[in-house]
Protein backbone atom coordinates (compact mmCIF):
# COMPACT_ATOMS: atom_id res chain seq x y z
CA UNK A 1 0.00 0.00 0.00
CA UNK A 2 1.59 3.27 -1.05
CA UNK A 3 1.41 6.06 1.52
CA UNK A 4 1.31 9.85 1.29
CA UNK A 5 4.97 9.69 2.27
CA UNK A 6 5.71 7.56 -0.81
CA UNK A 7 3.84 10.00 -3.04
CA UNK A 8 5.73 12.94 -1.59
CA UNK A 9 9.06 11.12 -1.93
CA UNK A 10 8.33 10.40 -5.60
CA UNK A 11 7.24 14.00 -6.20
CA UNK A 12 10.51 15.05 -4.56
CA UNK A 13 12.38 13.55 -7.52
CA UNK A 14 11.08 16.39 -9.71
CA UNK A 15 12.29 18.89 -7.10
CA UNK A 16 15.75 17.29 -7.07
CA UNK A 17 15.96 17.68 -10.85
CA UNK A 18 14.95 21.35 -10.57
CA UNK A 19 17.57 22.14 -7.94
CA UNK A 20 20.50 20.22 -9.43
CA UNK A 21 19.69 21.90 -12.75
CA UNK A 22 19.74 25.34 -11.11
CA UNK A 23 23.23 24.59 -9.83
CA UNK A 24 24.36 23.11 -13.16
CA UNK A 25 25.26 20.00 -11.18
CA UNK A 26 25.45 17.05 -13.58
CA UNK A 27 26.54 14.57 -10.92
CA UNK A 28 23.65 15.57 -8.66
CA UNK A 29 21.25 15.35 -11.59
CA UNK A 30 22.50 11.85 -12.48
CA UNK A 31 22.26 10.74 -8.84
CA UNK A 32 18.48 10.75 -9.23
CA UNK A 33 18.88 7.68 -11.51
CA UNK A 34 19.69 4.08 -10.59
CA UNK A 35 23.06 2.81 -11.85
CA UNK A 36 21.57 1.37 -15.05
CA UNK A 37 18.86 4.03 -15.42
CA UNK A 38 18.02 5.39 -18.87
CA UNK A 39 17.11 8.82 -20.18
CA UNK A 40 15.46 9.53 -23.53
CA UNK A 41 15.09 13.11 -24.77
CA UNK A 42 14.45 14.32 -28.31
CA UNK A 43 17.53 13.13 -30.19
CA UNK A 44 19.22 11.91 -27.01
CA UNK A 45 19.63 8.45 -25.47
CA UNK A 46 21.65 7.94 -22.29
CA UNK A 47 22.16 4.36 -21.14
CA UNK A 48 23.20 4.33 -17.49
CA UNK A 49 23.85 6.95 -14.82
CA UNK A 50 27.36 7.67 -16.14
CA UNK A 51 26.03 8.59 -19.58
CA UNK A 52 23.35 10.78 -18.05
CA UNK A 53 26.01 12.61 -16.07
CA UNK A 54 28.31 13.01 -19.09
CA UNK A 55 25.49 14.31 -21.27
CA UNK A 56 24.26 16.79 -18.66
CA UNK A 57 27.78 18.01 -17.84
CA UNK A 58 28.22 18.96 -21.49
CA UNK A 59 24.70 20.41 -21.80
CA UNK A 60 25.09 22.59 -18.69
CA UNK A 61 28.09 24.19 -20.40
CA UNK A 62 26.28 24.47 -23.71
CA UNK A 63 22.62 24.27 -24.64
CA UNK A 64 21.38 24.48 -21.02
CA UNK A 65 23.79 27.14 -19.78
CA UNK A 66 21.92 29.79 -17.81
CA UNK A 67 18.61 27.93 -18.05
CA UNK A 68 16.29 26.62 -15.38
CA UNK A 69 13.93 23.69 -15.53
CA UNK A 70 10.42 23.44 -14.17
CA UNK A 71 8.23 20.41 -13.62
CA UNK A 72 5.16 19.46 -11.68
CA UNK A 73 3.44 16.11 -11.31
CA UNK A 74 0.51 15.41 -13.62
CA UNK A 75 -0.36 11.99 -12.26
CA UNK A 76 1.16 9.24 -10.20
CA UNK A 77 0.26 5.55 -10.49
CA UNK A 78 1.74 2.92 -8.23
CA UNK A 79 2.13 -0.32 -10.15
CA UNK A 80 3.28 -2.15 -7.04
CA UNK A 81 4.19 -0.77 -3.61
CA UNK A 82 7.74 -0.25 -4.88
CA UNK A 83 7.27 0.80 -8.51
CA UNK A 84 5.57 3.96 -9.75
CA UNK A 85 4.92 5.84 -12.98
CA UNK A 86 4.91 9.59 -12.57
CA UNK A 87 3.80 11.82 -15.42
CA UNK A 88 4.78 15.46 -15.33
CA UNK A 89 4.41 18.76 -17.15
CA UNK A 90 7.35 21.07 -17.51
CA UNK A 91 10.21 22.16 -19.67
CA UNK A 92 13.36 24.22 -19.92
CA UNK A 93 13.10 27.89 -18.94
CA UNK A 94 15.37 30.00 -21.07
CA UNK A 95 17.49 32.58 -19.21
CA UNK A 96 15.36 35.47 -18.00
CA UNK A 97 12.06 33.69 -18.68
CA UNK A 98 9.47 32.82 -16.05
CA UNK A 99 7.27 30.62 -18.22
CA UNK A 100 8.24 27.77 -20.51
CA UNK A 101 8.18 28.67 -24.21
CA UNK A 102 5.62 26.76 -26.23
CA UNK A 103 8.38 25.02 -28.17
CA UNK A 104 10.16 23.94 -24.96
CA UNK A 105 7.08 22.59 -23.18
CA UNK A 106 7.18 18.85 -22.59
CA UNK A 107 5.36 16.02 -20.91
CA UNK A 108 7.54 13.41 -19.25
CA UNK A 109 7.24 9.87 -17.92
CA UNK A 110 9.27 8.92 -14.89
CA UNK A 111 9.54 5.26 -13.95
CA UNK A 112 10.81 5.11 -10.39
CA UNK A 113 11.49 2.23 -8.00
CA UNK A 114 12.05 2.01 -4.28
CA UNK A 115 15.60 0.88 -3.54
CA UNK A 116 16.73 -1.45 -0.77
CA UNK A 117 17.64 1.54 1.40
CA UNK A 118 14.08 2.90 1.03
CA UNK A 119 15.09 5.68 -1.34
CA UNK A 120 13.10 6.25 -4.55
CA UNK A 121 15.25 6.52 -7.73
CA UNK A 122 14.58 6.84 -11.44
CA UNK A 123 14.80 3.69 -13.54
CA UNK A 124 13.77 5.37 -16.80
CA UNK A 125 12.94 8.91 -17.86
CA UNK A 126 11.58 10.02 -21.20
CA UNK A 127 9.94 13.20 -22.47
CA UNK A 128 8.10 14.43 -25.55
CA UNK A 129 7.15 17.93 -26.73
CA UNK A 130 3.76 18.94 -25.32
CA UNK A 131 2.56 20.56 -28.54
CA UNK A 132 2.73 19.35 -32.14
CA UNK A 133 5.44 21.09 -34.14
CA UNK A 134 3.90 24.05 -35.92
CA UNK A 135 4.99 25.68 -39.15
CA UNK A 136 5.79 29.30 -38.33
CA UNK A 137 4.48 28.84 -34.80
CA UNK A 138 1.05 30.19 -35.74
CA UNK A 139 -1.11 27.30 -34.56
CA UNK A 140 -2.78 27.57 -31.20
CA UNK A 141 -4.02 24.03 -30.70
CA UNK A 142 -4.31 23.07 -27.07
CA UNK A 143 -3.58 19.55 -25.93
CA UNK A 144 -4.94 18.81 -22.48
CA UNK B 1 23.77 43.31 26.81
CA UNK B 2 22.93 46.76 28.17
CA UNK B 3 19.22 47.53 28.25
CA UNK B 4 18.05 49.12 25.03
CA UNK B 5 16.57 52.55 25.10
CA UNK B 6 13.43 51.99 23.13
CA UNK B 7 12.31 54.99 21.10
CA UNK B 8 8.71 56.09 21.48
CA UNK B 9 6.14 55.65 18.75
CA UNK B 10 6.43 59.33 17.82
CA UNK B 11 10.23 59.24 17.74
CA UNK B 12 10.16 56.27 15.36
CA UNK B 13 7.59 57.92 13.11
CA UNK B 14 9.59 61.16 13.06
CA UNK B 15 12.77 59.30 12.11
CA UNK B 16 11.20 57.55 9.15
CA UNK B 17 9.38 60.72 8.10
CA UNK B 18 12.80 62.31 7.72
CA UNK B 19 13.69 59.52 5.27
CA UNK B 20 10.90 60.30 2.79
CA UNK B 21 13.00 62.60 0.53
CA UNK B 22 15.81 60.00 0.41
CA UNK B 23 13.40 57.17 -0.42
CA UNK B 24 11.77 59.23 -3.17
CA UNK B 25 15.11 60.20 -4.66
CA UNK B 26 16.19 56.54 -4.87
CA UNK B 27 12.85 55.14 -6.10
CA UNK B 28 13.84 55.42 -9.76
CA UNK B 29 17.23 53.79 -9.16
CA UNK B 30 15.50 50.95 -7.31
CA UNK B 31 13.22 50.34 -10.30
CA UNK B 32 16.07 50.49 -12.82
CA UNK B 33 18.23 48.13 -10.77
CA UNK B 34 15.36 45.93 -9.53
CA UNK B 35 16.55 46.15 -5.91
CA UNK B 36 16.86 48.67 -3.11
CA UNK B 37 19.86 50.99 -3.00
CA UNK B 38 22.41 50.19 -0.28
CA UNK B 39 22.02 53.75 1.03
CA UNK B 40 18.33 53.09 1.59
CA UNK B 41 19.08 49.94 3.57
CA UNK B 42 21.60 51.86 5.70
CA UNK B 43 19.12 54.65 6.31
CA UNK B 44 16.44 52.17 7.35
CA UNK B 45 18.90 50.54 9.75
CA UNK B 46 19.83 53.93 11.23
CA UNK B 47 16.18 54.76 11.74
CA UNK B 48 15.66 51.52 13.67
CA UNK B 49 13.35 49.91 11.10
CA UNK B 50 15.08 46.51 11.38
CA UNK B 51 14.73 46.55 15.18
CA UNK B 52 10.95 46.86 15.25
CA UNK B 53 10.25 43.12 15.48
CA UNK B 54 13.60 42.20 16.99
CA UNK B 55 13.23 40.93 20.59
CA UNK B 56 14.21 43.33 23.36
CA UNK B 57 16.73 40.88 24.81
CA UNK B 58 18.70 41.23 21.57
CA UNK B 59 18.54 45.01 21.59
CA UNK B 60 15.32 45.20 19.57
CA UNK B 61 12.35 47.49 20.11
CA UNK B 62 9.57 44.91 19.83
CA UNK B 63 6.99 47.62 19.11
CA UNK B 64 3.23 47.12 18.98
CA UNK B 65 1.42 46.48 15.72
CA UNK B 66 -0.05 49.97 15.60
CA UNK B 67 3.49 51.37 15.42
CA UNK B 68 4.32 48.98 12.57
CA UNK B 69 1.32 50.33 10.67
CA UNK B 70 2.45 53.92 11.14
CA UNK B 71 6.08 53.27 10.21
CA UNK B 72 5.02 51.18 7.19
CA UNK B 73 2.66 53.94 6.08
CA UNK B 74 5.33 56.63 6.20
CA UNK B 75 7.83 54.44 4.34
CA UNK B 76 5.18 53.56 1.75
CA UNK B 77 4.47 57.23 1.26
CA UNK B 78 8.12 57.60 0.27
CA UNK B 79 8.63 54.46 -1.84
CA UNK B 80 6.36 51.43 -2.12
CA UNK B 81 9.18 48.97 -2.82
CA UNK B 82 11.18 50.17 0.18
CA UNK B 83 8.24 49.89 2.51
CA UNK B 84 7.32 46.48 1.09
CA UNK B 85 10.78 45.10 1.78
CA UNK B 86 10.81 46.59 5.29
CA UNK B 87 7.46 45.00 6.11
CA UNK B 88 8.53 41.69 4.57
CA UNK B 89 11.57 41.65 6.88
CA UNK B 90 9.29 42.21 9.89
CA UNK B 91 7.38 39.00 9.14
CA UNK B 92 10.25 36.44 8.90
CA UNK B 93 11.93 38.25 11.82
CA UNK B 94 8.81 37.45 13.83
CA UNK B 95 9.00 33.88 12.48
CA UNK B 96 12.64 33.58 13.59
CA UNK B 97 11.44 34.35 17.11
CA UNK B 98 9.53 31.04 17.04
CA UNK B 99 12.76 29.05 17.04
CA UNK B 100 14.60 27.81 20.15
CA UNK B 101 16.66 30.34 22.06
CA UNK B 102 20.03 29.06 20.81
CA UNK B 103 18.92 29.62 17.20
CA UNK B 104 17.69 33.10 18.02
CA UNK B 105 21.02 33.87 19.66
CA UNK B 106 22.82 32.86 16.46
CA UNK B 107 20.50 34.78 14.13
CA UNK B 108 20.30 37.92 16.24
CA UNK B 109 24.06 38.01 16.85
CA UNK B 110 24.10 40.06 13.61
CA UNK B 111 23.11 43.65 14.42
CA UNK B 112 20.14 44.82 12.34
CA UNK B 113 19.92 41.30 10.90
CA UNK B 114 17.63 41.02 7.92
CA UNK B 115 15.67 37.84 7.32
CA UNK B 116 13.74 37.32 4.10
CA UNK B 117 11.21 34.55 3.66
CA UNK B 118 8.21 32.90 2.14
CA UNK B 119 4.99 31.09 2.96
CA UNK B 120 5.13 28.83 -0.12
CA UNK B 121 5.97 25.16 0.52
CA UNK B 122 7.98 24.75 -2.69
CA UNK B 123 10.72 22.56 -1.26
CA UNK B 124 10.87 18.91 -0.23
CA UNK B 125 12.68 17.72 2.90
CA UNK B 126 13.79 14.29 4.05
CA UNK B 127 14.78 13.48 7.63
CA UNK B 128 18.42 12.63 8.31
CA UNK B 129 20.66 12.30 11.37
CA UNK B 130 20.39 15.51 13.34
CA UNK B 131 18.12 17.39 10.97
CA UNK B 132 16.67 17.42 7.46
CA UNK B 133 17.99 17.52 3.90
CA UNK B 134 16.19 19.97 1.62
CA UNK B 135 15.77 20.39 -2.12
CA UNK B 136 13.67 23.30 -3.23
CA UNK B 137 13.20 26.58 -5.04
CA UNK B 138 11.35 29.60 -3.68
CA UNK B 139 10.19 32.56 -5.75
CA UNK B 140 9.19 36.13 -4.82
CA UNK B 141 11.86 36.41 -2.08
CA UNK B 142 11.61 40.15 -1.44
CA UNK B 143 14.69 41.74 0.06
CA UNK B 144 16.90 38.68 -0.54
CA UNK B 145 19.78 40.84 -1.79
CA UNK B 146 20.22 42.50 1.59
CA UNK B 147 19.41 39.53 3.85
CA UNK B 148 21.69 37.39 5.98
CA UNK B 149 19.10 34.62 6.51
CA UNK B 150 16.09 33.19 4.71
CA UNK B 151 13.11 31.48 6.25
CA UNK B 152 11.97 28.64 3.97
CA UNK B 153 8.98 26.31 3.90
CA UNK B 154 9.19 22.70 2.68
CA UNK B 155 7.20 19.52 2.85
CA UNK B 156 8.89 17.10 5.22
CA UNK B 157 8.44 13.45 4.27
CA UNK B 158 8.90 11.31 7.38
CA UNK B 159 9.37 7.56 6.82
CA UNK B 160 6.42 6.44 8.94
CA UNK B 161 3.85 9.20 8.88
CA UNK B 162 2.09 11.65 6.59
CA UNK B 163 4.12 14.47 5.04
CA UNK B 164 3.65 17.91 6.61
CA UNK B 165 5.02 21.42 6.02
CA UNK B 166 7.96 22.68 8.07
CA UNK B 167 9.50 26.10 8.43
CA UNK B 168 13.29 26.39 8.60
CA UNK B 169 15.99 29.04 8.83
CA UNK B 170 18.91 29.05 6.40
CA UNK B 171 21.91 31.37 6.02
CA UNK B 172 21.79 33.07 2.62
CA UNK B 173 25.27 31.69 1.92
CA UNK B 174 23.70 28.19 1.77
CA UNK B 175 21.35 29.19 -1.06
CA UNK B 176 21.75 29.77 -4.78
CA UNK B 177 20.27 33.10 -5.86
CA UNK B 178 18.53 33.33 -9.24
CA UNK B 179 17.91 36.87 -10.40
CA UNK B 180 14.58 36.44 -12.17
CA UNK B 181 12.94 39.62 -10.86
CA UNK B 182 11.81 41.19 -14.13
CA UNK B 183 8.35 42.57 -13.33
CA UNK B 184 5.91 45.37 -13.97
CA UNK B 185 5.37 46.30 -10.32
CA UNK B 186 7.23 46.41 -7.01
CA UNK B 187 10.30 46.32 -9.22
CA UNK B 188 12.57 47.79 -6.56
CA UNK B 189 11.91 44.95 -4.10
CA UNK B 190 14.47 42.57 -5.65
CA UNK B 191 12.10 39.65 -5.06
CA UNK B 192 14.33 37.05 -6.71
CA UNK B 193 14.28 33.24 -6.44
CA UNK B 194 16.49 31.07 -4.24
CA UNK B 195 17.42 27.39 -4.51
CA UNK B 196 18.57 24.83 -1.93
CA UNK B 197 20.26 21.68 -3.20
CA UNK B 198 20.76 18.72 -0.83
CA UNK B 199 20.99 21.29 1.93
CA UNK B 200 21.39 19.95 5.47
CA UNK B 201 19.51 21.96 8.09
CA UNK B 202 20.05 21.08 11.76
CA UNK B 203 16.95 20.05 13.67
CA UNK B 204 16.92 23.10 15.93
CA UNK B 205 16.38 25.31 12.86
CA UNK B 206 13.27 23.34 11.79
CA UNK B 207 9.72 23.79 13.15
CA UNK B 208 6.38 22.31 12.10
CA UNK B 209 4.50 25.03 10.18
CA UNK B 210 1.00 24.19 11.48
CA UNK B 211 1.85 25.07 15.09
CA UNK B 212 3.31 28.39 13.96
CA UNK B 213 0.22 29.15 11.90
CA UNK B 214 -1.93 28.37 14.94
CA UNK B 215 0.18 30.41 17.35
CA UNK B 216 0.66 27.25 19.44
CA UNK B 217 4.41 27.09 19.24
CA UNK B 218 6.20 26.70 22.56
CA UNK B 219 9.79 26.06 21.52
CA UNK B 220 11.14 29.45 22.46
CA UNK B 221 11.10 31.00 25.90
CA UNK B 222 9.32 34.01 24.37
CA UNK B 223 10.76 36.07 27.14
CA UNK B 224 9.81 39.31 25.50
CA UNK B 225 6.23 39.53 24.47
CA UNK B 226 2.90 37.93 23.76
CA UNK B 227 3.18 39.04 20.12
CA UNK B 228 5.33 35.99 19.40
CA UNK B 229 2.49 33.69 20.51
CA UNK B 230 -0.08 35.11 18.07
CA UNK B 231 -1.06 33.17 14.91
CA UNK B 232 1.12 33.93 11.89
CA UNK B 233 -1.38 35.19 9.32
CA UNK B 234 -2.98 38.00 11.37
CA UNK B 235 0.51 39.09 12.43
CA UNK B 236 1.74 39.03 8.82
CA UNK B 237 -1.36 40.83 7.51
CA UNK B 238 -1.05 43.53 10.14
CA UNK B 239 2.63 43.98 9.28
CA UNK B 240 1.78 44.60 5.63
CA UNK B 241 -1.16 47.02 5.74
CA UNK B 242 0.87 50.14 6.54
CA UNK B 243 2.87 49.75 3.34
CA UNK B 244 -0.30 49.59 1.26
CA UNK B 245 -1.94 52.54 2.98
CA UNK B 246 1.31 54.46 2.52
CA UNK B 247 1.31 53.86 -1.23
CA UNK B 248 -2.13 55.51 -1.45
CA UNK B 249 -0.94 58.44 0.65
CA UNK B 250 2.11 58.73 -1.59
CA UNK B 251 -0.19 58.91 -4.62
CA UNK B 252 -2.20 61.61 -2.86
CA UNK B 253 0.99 63.61 -2.19
CA UNK B 254 2.05 63.25 -5.81
CA UNK B 255 -1.35 64.36 -7.07
CA UNK B 256 -1.76 67.41 -4.84
CA UNK B 257 1.80 68.52 -5.51
CA UNK B 258 1.13 68.78 -9.26
CA UNK B 259 -2.44 70.03 -8.91
CA UNK B 260 -1.95 73.84 -8.85
CA UNK B 261 0.12 73.96 -12.03
CA UNK B 262 -1.75 71.44 -14.13
CA UNK B 263 -4.34 72.48 -16.64
CA UNK B 264 -6.80 70.12 -18.25
CA UNK B 265 -5.48 70.06 -21.78
CA UNK B 266 -7.82 71.02 -24.64
CA UNK B 267 -10.43 72.33 -22.20
CA UNK B 268 -11.12 75.76 -20.80
CA UNK B 269 -9.67 74.82 -17.42
CA UNK B 270 -6.36 76.65 -17.03
CA UNK B 271 -5.98 75.01 -13.61
CA UNK B 272 -7.20 71.53 -12.88
CA UNK B 273 -8.01 72.80 -9.39
CA UNK B 274 -10.98 74.81 -10.76
CA UNK B 275 -12.75 71.84 -12.36
CA UNK B 276 -15.70 70.17 -10.56
CA UNK B 277 -14.52 66.75 -11.83
CA UNK B 278 -11.28 67.31 -9.91
CA UNK B 279 -13.19 68.20 -6.75
CA UNK B 280 -15.12 64.98 -7.01
CA UNK B 281 -11.96 62.92 -7.69
CA UNK B 282 -10.06 64.52 -4.82
CA UNK B 283 -12.86 63.82 -2.35
CA UNK B 284 -13.57 60.32 -3.61
CA UNK B 285 -9.93 59.21 -3.45
CA UNK B 286 -9.28 60.83 -0.09
CA UNK B 287 -12.34 59.20 1.47
CA UNK B 288 -11.20 55.82 0.14
CA UNK B 289 -7.84 56.34 1.85
CA UNK B 290 -9.70 57.10 5.11
CA UNK B 291 -11.66 53.89 4.64
CA UNK B 292 -8.49 51.92 3.95
CA UNK B 293 -7.02 53.35 7.14
CA UNK B 294 -10.05 52.16 9.09
CA UNK B 295 -9.39 48.55 8.01
CA UNK B 296 -5.66 48.87 8.70
CA UNK B 297 -6.31 50.21 12.22
CA UNK B 298 -9.00 47.64 12.97
CA UNK B 299 -6.59 44.84 12.06
CA UNK B 300 -3.67 46.29 14.05
CA UNK B 301 -5.90 46.94 17.06
CA UNK B 302 -7.21 43.39 16.95
CA UNK B 303 -3.67 41.93 16.95
CA UNK B 304 -2.52 44.26 19.74
CA UNK B 305 -5.64 43.68 21.84
CA UNK B 306 -5.44 39.90 21.55
CA UNK B 307 -1.82 40.02 22.65
CA UNK B 308 -2.72 42.02 25.73
CA UNK B 309 -5.83 40.14 26.84
CA UNK B 310 -4.48 36.72 25.82
CA UNK B 311 -7.85 35.40 24.66
CA UNK B 312 -7.96 32.68 22.02
CA UNK B 313 -8.28 33.77 18.39
CA UNK B 314 -11.73 32.99 17.00
CA UNK B 315 -11.93 31.63 13.46
CA UNK B 316 -14.02 34.65 12.47
CA UNK B 317 -11.38 37.04 13.77
CA UNK B 318 -8.68 35.29 11.77
CA UNK B 319 -10.78 35.34 8.61
CA UNK B 320 -11.59 39.01 9.21
CA UNK B 321 -7.86 39.72 9.41
CA UNK B 322 -7.46 38.44 5.86
CA UNK B 323 -10.59 40.41 4.85
CA UNK B 324 -9.20 43.61 6.34
CA UNK B 325 -5.90 43.41 4.46
CA UNK B 326 -7.89 42.70 1.28
CA UNK B 327 -10.01 45.78 1.84
CA UNK B 328 -6.94 47.95 2.48
CA UNK B 329 -5.60 46.77 -0.88
CA UNK B 330 -8.90 47.34 -2.70
CA UNK B 331 -9.49 50.82 -1.32
CA UNK B 332 -5.86 51.92 -1.74
CA UNK B 333 -5.89 50.71 -5.33
CA UNK B 334 -9.17 52.49 -6.06
CA UNK B 335 -7.81 55.70 -4.56
CA UNK B 336 -4.55 55.43 -6.50
CA UNK B 337 -6.39 54.71 -9.74
CA UNK B 338 -8.52 57.82 -9.24
CA UNK B 339 -5.45 59.99 -8.68
CA UNK B 340 -3.76 58.37 -11.67
CA UNK B 341 -6.68 58.96 -14.01
CA UNK B 342 -6.72 62.60 -12.91
CA UNK B 343 -3.01 63.07 -13.53
CA UNK B 344 -2.98 63.56 -17.27
CA UNK B 345 -0.89 62.20 -20.12
CA UNK B 346 2.26 63.78 -18.71
CA UNK B 347 2.06 61.43 -15.74
CA UNK B 348 3.19 58.41 -17.75
CA UNK B 349 6.76 59.73 -17.90
CA UNK B 350 9.04 57.61 -15.72
CA UNK B 351 10.00 60.51 -13.48
CA UNK B 352 6.42 61.07 -12.31
CA UNK B 353 5.72 58.89 -9.24
CA UNK B 354 2.04 58.19 -9.87
CA UNK B 355 2.75 55.77 -12.73
CA UNK B 356 5.08 53.75 -10.51
CA UNK B 357 2.63 53.70 -7.62
CA UNK B 358 -0.10 52.46 -9.99
CA UNK B 359 2.07 49.52 -11.04
CA UNK B 360 3.15 48.82 -7.48
CA UNK B 361 -0.39 48.66 -6.10
CA UNK B 362 -1.43 46.38 -8.96
CA UNK B 363 1.36 43.98 -7.98
CA UNK B 364 0.21 44.06 -4.35
CA UNK B 365 -3.38 43.53 -5.47
CA UNK B 366 -2.38 40.26 -7.16
CA UNK B 367 -0.60 38.85 -4.09
CA UNK B 368 -2.23 35.53 -3.20
CA UNK B 369 -2.67 36.38 0.48
CA UNK B 370 -3.86 39.93 -0.17
CA UNK B 371 -6.16 39.82 -3.18
CA UNK B 372 -9.38 41.60 -2.19
CA UNK B 373 -11.59 39.04 -3.97
CA UNK B 374 -9.90 35.96 -2.50
CA UNK B 375 -9.81 37.44 0.99
CA UNK B 376 -13.43 38.59 0.92
CA UNK B 377 -14.50 35.15 -0.28
CA UNK B 378 -12.62 33.51 2.59
CA UNK B 379 -14.26 35.81 5.14
CA UNK B 380 -17.66 35.20 3.59
CA UNK B 381 -17.21 31.42 3.72
CA UNK B 382 -16.52 31.61 7.42
CA UNK B 383 -19.43 34.02 8.01
CA UNK B 384 -21.65 31.46 6.27
CA UNK B 385 -20.51 28.74 8.65
CA UNK B 386 -18.21 26.84 6.27
CA UNK B 387 -14.70 25.74 7.11
CA UNK B 388 -11.89 27.89 5.67
CA UNK B 389 -10.47 26.31 2.50
CA UNK B 390 -6.92 27.30 3.33
CA UNK B 391 -4.22 26.62 5.89
CA UNK B 392 -3.21 30.28 5.61
CA UNK B 393 -5.63 31.89 8.01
Amino acid sequence: MSTDADKAAVAALTQKVVTTWAYGDAEGFASVFVEDGTMILAGVYCDGRAEVQAYMAEAFEGRYKGTQVVGKPLSMRFITDDVVILLSLGGVLEAGKTEVDRDSAIRASWLAARQDDGQWLLVAYQNTPRYPATAGGSAHGRAA
Amino acid sequence: MAPTKIPTHDELVDKVTDLIPLLRSHAGWAEDNRRLHDEVIEALADAGVFKLRRPERFGGYNVDTDTLVDVGTVLGQGCGSTSWVASVYWIPTWMACQFPDQVQEEVFSTPDVRICGTLSPTGMAAPTDGGIVVNGKWGFISGAHHSQWQEIICILVPPDSDPYPVMALVPMSDLLVIDDWHTSGLKGTGSISTVAKDLFIPQERVLPLPTVLQGQNSTSSHADSAIYRAPLLPVASASAVGTILGMAKGASDAFFERLPDRKITYTGYESQREAPITHYQAAEATIKIDQAEFHARRLATLVDTKCVDGTEWKLEERARSRADVGQVVRLAKEAIDIFATASGGSSIYSGIPIQRITRDIQAVNLHALMHPNTNAELYGRVLCGLEPNTLYI
